[in-house]
């Protein structure tokens, strides 16, 4: 059984930003509005932090794009009171949006702030509602949302794998932000096969995880600025 | 000085029990009948007259064994056939008249998934190999479009049926 990862390489990463508008299309988030704007509610599951990376004078501003990290020991299922979030087998962490009861200690929990609770409807301005992805259900008010690694494209790929009884091969699964990355800065794939593309990158010098002094073991990986 | 509170009178009370029954009977009856899901098709589709011609449920559902939803015949299906008149009845000489308004046939789906559900008929009819009738019943015996789907389908019964057959049972694949 797979176990999937994310390495996301900062020094080519252009802060381009197609990852989040990708990510919102895939998995129907709606866009921001003014009135959430406001109350600093709007959110996408893929977030581009701003960053400074050295000191002046060679101060760099960078983007850092933030998803959710898929933790092999995340703090948001251990507090989740009525088992709507979980880790399943493939290591992905996902939300079970009918069975949440929106308490958010999930939100609360998450060092990574990568949970986001539905405080209204969501809407969509004309006529982006007629291009909503069929695969993906509109999460109703008072339900938390994170992102799932795109999971419905992973149970797709599986099921064509299945019926065409076949293994599931590398490069057939993969989110909508990495697929979608112009400056190839994302890459996606099993993390216990040694010889893919993301364990290599995982196991160079220039990788790292985010807090990861706090033992969360985030499937998410970082190459920084390379020598 | 304050009024006593006013004592209903035994014709008040009487009424009261009345009405009271009136509209709870009303309620558990009456009304599911009035707002019963009568689903009542464009033309009286003979599925067992289709049957009997070893037409199989993917000629004309087409997305059964490779789609989420096994979707309802466009007029180029029916078209492929029925150009001409084939056979004597009255609801082929209605569906001809469909075809040549070149106006799709709005064919109404008995079975609606909730917006929160996700039900896969390849990874059911491919993947597990089942047979359309195990959840939709003998629908090739069908002389008249059934007006309500002849089996309610639960999460309790796929739930059991998984279950029973030892089959992943995972929320996500359903839920997502």
């Amino acid at each position: 059984m797979a176990r999937w990862g994310m390495v996301i390489d900062l020094d080519t990463c252009t802060g381009c930003q197609a990852c989040t508008i990708a990510c919102s299309i895939e998995n129907n988030v709606p866009p921001p509005d003014p009135d959430g704007s406001d109350d600093h509610r709007p959110f996408t599951w893929m977030r581009l932090l701003p960053w400074i990376g050295e000191e002046s004078p060679e101060a760099a501003g960078r983007m850092f794009p933030r998803p959710c990290m898929h933790c092999d020991d995340p703090p948001c299922t251990k507090v989740c009171p009525v088992d709507a979030t979980n880790i399943d087998r493939e290591g992905i962490v996902r939300q079970i949006y009918p069975r949440c009861i929106g308490c958010r200690y999930c939100t609360t929990a998450c060092p990574y702030t990568v949970r986001y609770f539905n405080w209204k409807t969501p809407s969509w301005p004309e006529p982006l509602e007629e291009s909503l992805n069929p695969d993906v259900s509109i999460r109703p008010a008072g339900v938390v949302e994170k992102c799932t690694f795109c999971h419905h494209r992973l149970q797709r790929a599986h099921d064509t794998a299945a019926a065409e009884g076949r293994e599931l091969q590398e490069g057939e699964y993969m989110p909508a932000c990495v697929e979608v990355c112009p400056s190839q800065s994302m890459f996606f794939g099993d993390l216990d096969d040694p010889d893919s593309a993301v364990s290599r990158r995982s196991r160079t010098t220039r990788a790292f995880r985010l807090l990861e002094e706090l033992g969360t073991k985030p499937k998410v990986i970082y190459l920084r600025k390379g020598e | 000085m304050s009024r006593p509170p006013a004592t209903p009178t035994p014709t008040a009370r009487i009424a009261f029990v009345v009405a009271f029954i009136v509209v709870f009977v009303l309620g558990l009856f009456v009304w599911p009948l009035l707002s019963g899901q009568e689903i009542a098709q464009p033309l009286e589709f003979n599925h067992l007259a289709h049957a009997e011609y070893d037409i199989e449920c993917v000629d004309c559902h087409t997305y059964v064994f490779t789609g989420l939803d096994p979707g309802l015949p466009d007029n180029a299906v029916c078209f492929d056939c029925h150009e001409e008149v084939i056979g004597e009845s009255p609801a082929e000489l209605l569906l001809i008249e469909w075809l040549q308004r070149e106006e799709e046939i709005p064919w109404r789906p008995l079975y609606l998934q909730p917006a929160h559900v996700f039900f896969s008929h390849r990874r059911h009819a491919t993947v597990g190999e089942l047979e359309c009738s195990v959840c939709h019943g003998d629908f090739g015996q069908m002389e008249q479009p059934p007006t309500s789907a002849p089996r309610k389908l639960t999460m309790d019964e796929c739930i059991d049926c998984h279950a029973e057959t030892e089959v992943d049972d995972d929320c996500t694949s359903c839920h997502r």
